[in-house]
């Protein structure tokens, strides 16, 4: 309830969610589109955030990460199941058995690839105190760096994710749902649910929100903070690999540079829900996927990255802590 | 062995036209600590503003939407070309006037905002380009852009182009070197080395620094039209953020962020590696390994040389 | 006053951050159950040294020996295991965690039977918390702030425990408070090396008194002498 308050304590918010909710009734098929593309959006951004809100920095790797992590599970996926066109799918879905037992795997190693990315580099930035800028500029080489590397592996052009074409669920006021996105927006529902119960209910979870809040304050309680740092990494490469790879099933074609492409709504979403905020990392990436769907119904759907960025725009002009974030100026 | 010397002529072209664009990133990174990853942003602006302005009235055989041109071309006063120091002005001109609203929404905030939305805008701006074809001819661009002080005939043009740029790049040379060792220079300075310090010295730190910004976006637009007048063909896909962007940040970073002379240095250098390793036999010279290259040195000068080859005094 | 078993002896310690050194050869010893206070001016060093004990800035040279063994390398969090309590004298809690999640962040390390236990001994020293651990530690007064900064150092069971300024900024109520709980751990046999601007009071309740000035050591003694010293007075404890 505290969050719907707070949605309404500034005019012009009320505003923009009042129009946004009033063009979703007159097209309510992009209304729910815009939810699980928006599902997918807020995967992303909470890891993003959480990295956002713990390193204190933009990480511009996180696109790249994602990008990685398609064409490593479809690496896998045509490495040990090379024959996995002819098997069946699962259920109403267009993926494989196959790809399922792959994500796993890809999840974890992407995962500890963040890991070994900290022990490279961002460590030696943190112990000589780099500015933030500095950090993301860094990361910013590592995207570069990735991307290279993805299109010197596989190639510059798009490459098809395997897939069997299926039916999409038709339901009443023109609402389609393709079962993909459906299965997609479940799992990134359940995760970023679970995450939010890692973050305020386990013990580490407490320790990352200590550290964040006080990296030497929580060194002097016992909390070994770097090993805390390498967690955070690890799990928001696994945040990273899962929602990459979700959107690449649901897209069904991946391209080296779709990771980069997606930066602006994920930061989008990270703001709008207040930077470290899983819950508002979901409702931020909610918020930009139904807004950049609604904003298709009426102008040409080529732009949804501008309306992204216009989104963005306009929440720094009037609420850059986020709708759930406080007022004012931040650090 | 001519064609060897006009390769190189290409090639120092290039490196000269870089060298403005890496000049005017350091006024936004070395000098300010402005962190600004759309330089694609700027580099469009100046370079389609550029060929807007100075291409003639389209006709209809040759573009079928595009409405403009505004064939400024044809201005030429005692038979100089004066047409051409004008375009570099004007489309400095529309740079700053997008960087000053942008530094204004941002620059207040946290110092990555910049960042995200000089990344937005980019691949905004790329868009529209894209999707409105007549306002530049789409994802077919414009071609035939003409030539300033088209004076010799076309087969050696380069080598007087070569010149316009070397004697564009010293005066953005000068400009800059100039302004950072001015008192307001040393504002911004002090500004990155300790804002605090500044603020509480009554300095506005936010005008200086929206003022820097607008500066070295102006610097930005004089690279984006003198890429235009070089390239004499300009499309969506020539701002992908890689050589738009990425590059000119591996060459600040080899060069050395802070200083002027360091920065033309490291677009030469870096420039260099990326136009003769392609001659590199087998999978090395694989246009993606540069890609990884490219990378490799921000991470590079980022960890164990920060101010990089030639450091600031 | 017998001076007892030493607990932390600090060797030449320089340290400061990055190339400004702020504090030079600091000899200084304490002593299990006994109190010694650091008073000086602002900007004499005291939350320097402190914070160079603790790990959090590293020295540039001198030794740091707890009980006998050299600890000079460790870092902060090892520090903390091996019973060095540290409470810094501002941004000593953490505001978006809940009373009961810093008192468990202080347990951190702890298993779950001697964390109850800890919990309940730190409770019935500082019985106001009891009734606030749902609540979030941002909203507390300063006071109870202190305090719960003070019992989540505890709550790993210091040998010796260092207070930066702990009575800064409180009401004189709750400053005596404050002092009584010092006291009450001195006599459950812990070392405090407490640094105070409230240098009268401080040097009531404590054994030894350290004077730093310009980020050197110019005196030690027992602390009543400091008190009664008419010179030390009107330069450090005003007049």
């Amino acid at each position: 309830m505290k969050y719907i308050d707070l949605i309404f304590e500034n005019k012009t918010i009320f505003v923009l969610f009042w129009i946004i909710l009033l063009l979703s009734l007159l097209k309510p098929w992009l209304f729910v589109n815009g939810i699980l593309i928006g599902s997918l959006y807020a995967l992303g951004s909470i890891g993003l955030s959480l990295i956002y809100g713990n390193l204190k920095f933009a990480n511009m790797a996180h696109g790249d990460f994602m990008t990685l992590s398609s064409y490593v599970a479809l690496a896998l996926l045509l490495f040990f199941f090379p024959n996995s066109d002819q098997s069946a799918s699962v259920g109403p879905f267009t993926f494989k058995y196959e790809l399922l037992i792959v994500i796993p795997f890809t999840v974890v190693f992407i995962g500890f690839l963040a890991v070994l990315f900290d022990k490279l580099i961002y460590k030696k930035l943190r112990d000589f105190g780099a500015a933030p800028a500095a950090i993301a500029l860094t990361s910013l080489g590592l995207a570069v760096g990735l991307r290279g590397l993805i299109q010197f592996i596989w190639g510059t052009d798009s490459t098809r994710f395997p897939r069997e074409s299926k039916l999409f669920w038709d339901l009443p006021f023109k609402i389609k749902i393709p079962p993909d996105m459906f299965f997609c927006a479940i799992v990134a529902f359940i995760i970023a649910l679970t995450f939010y119960f890692i973050l305020f209910k386990t013990k580490l979870g407490k320790a990352i929100r200590a550290t964040s809040d006080n990296p030497d304050l929580a060194r002097i309680t016992g909390i070994n903070t770097e090993r805390i740092i390498l967690y955070i990494w690890f799990i928001g490469g696994v945040l990273a690999a899962t929602s990459g790879i979700l959107i690449s099933m649901q897209q069904a074609i991946i391209t080296p540079v779709m990771g980069w492409k997606i930066l602006i709504p994920l930061f989008a979403a990270v703001i709008v829900g207040g930077i470290g905020n899983p819950i508002g990392a979901l409702m931020g990436g909610l918020l930009i996927g139904i807004t950049g769907e609604i904003a298709t119904g009426w102008i040409n759907p080529s732009y949804k990255p501008a309306v992204y960025f216009l989104v963005l725009l306009i929440i720094l002009l009037l609420r850059p802590n986020g709708i759930l974030g406080s007022k004012g100026r931040q650090f | 062995m001519d064609s060897i010397l006009y390769f190189l002529i290409g090639f120092l072209i290039m490196s000269g036209i870089y060298s403005v664009f890496s000049v005017g990133l350091n006024i936004h990174w070395g000098h300010t600590g402005l962190f600004n990853i759309g330089i694609a942003s700027f580099f469009l602006l100046g370079s389609y503003t550029a060929a807007i302005i100075s291409s003639p009235s389209p006709n209809i055989e040759k573009y079928e939407e595009y409405l403009w041109g505004g064939n400024l071309s044809q201005l030429s006063i005692l038979g100089i070309d004066f047409w051409f120091p004008l375009v570099l002005i004007l489309s400095a001109l529309v740079c700053i006037l997008v960087a000053i609203p942008l530094a204004l929404i941002t620059i207040r905030l946290k110092e990555d905002y910049l960042a995200l939305v000089t990344l937005g805008l980019a691949e905004t701006l790329r868009i529209i380009f894209v999707n409105e074809s007549w306002l530049a001819n789409g994802t077919r661009g414009l071609y035939s852009i003409p030539r300033p002080f088209d004076l010799i005939d076309r087969g050696n043009y380069d080598y007087i182009y070569f010149v316009i740029v070397m004697i564009t790049l010293a005066l953005v040379y000068i400009i800059a070197q100039r302004a950072t060792n001015s008192p307001w220079g040393r504002v911004l300075r002090g500004i990155k080395d300790n804002e605090n310090t500044m603020i509480s010295s009554g300095k506005n730190v936010l005008r200086f620094k929206v003022e820097a910004f607008a500066f070295g976006a102006g610097i930005m637009g004089v690279g984006g039209a003198l890429f235009t007048h070089g390239k004499r063909f300009i499309d969506p896909i020539t701002f992908e953020p890689m050589l738009a962007t990425f590059i000119i940040w591996s060459m600040l970073m080899v060069g050395g962020s802070g200083n002027n002379r360091g920065a033309v240095f490291g677009a030469f250098l870096m420039w260099g590696i990326w136009t003769f390793t392609q001659f590199l036999p087998g999978f090395l010279s694989d246009a993606n390994l540069r890609f990884v290259f490219v990378g490799l040195i921000i991470i590079l000068f980022q960890l164990y040389k920060p101010n990089g080859v030639i450091p600031a005094k | 006053m017998t001076k007892n078993i030493t607990s932390l002896k600090a060797k030449n310690i320089s340290a400061g951050y990055g190339e400004q050194i702020i504090i030079r050869n600091i000899n200084l010893d304490i002593y299990e159950s006994s109190i010694t206070t650091i008073i000086g001016p602002n900007g004499c060093g005291k939350s320097t040294f402190l914070k160079s004990i603790s790990g959090i800035i590293n020295p540039v040279e001198g030794n740091i020996e707890i009980y006998g063994n050299d600890v000079t390398n460790l870092s902060t969090f090892e520090l903390s295991k091996i019973g060095l309590g540290y409470v810094p004298q501002s941004e000593n809690i953490f505001p978006s965690l809940s009373v009961e999640d810093n008192l468990k962040m202080g347990g951190y390390i702890l298993n779950s039977i001697q964390y109850k236990k800890n919990l309940d001994k730190v409770l019935d020293m500082f019985p106001d918390l009891k009734s606030k651990l749902q609540d979030s530690s941002s909203n507390l007064s300063g006071g109870q702030r202190q305090m719960l900064a003070l019992s989540r150092a505890l709550m790993l069971d210091p040998k010796i425990i260092m207070l930066d300024e702990p009575t800064a900024g409180l009401s004189p109520i709750i400053v005596n408070e404050v002092l009584e709980n010092i006291i009450s751990l001195k006599n459950s046999d812990l070392s405090v090396l407490l640094v105070e601007q409230n240098a009268k009071k401080a040097l009531q309740v404590s054994d030894f008194g350290v004077v730093f000035s310009f980020g050197k050591k110019v005196i030690e003694d027992v602390a009543d002498k400091i008190l009664k010293d008419k010179e030390i007075s009107k330069l450090y404890l005003g007049g």
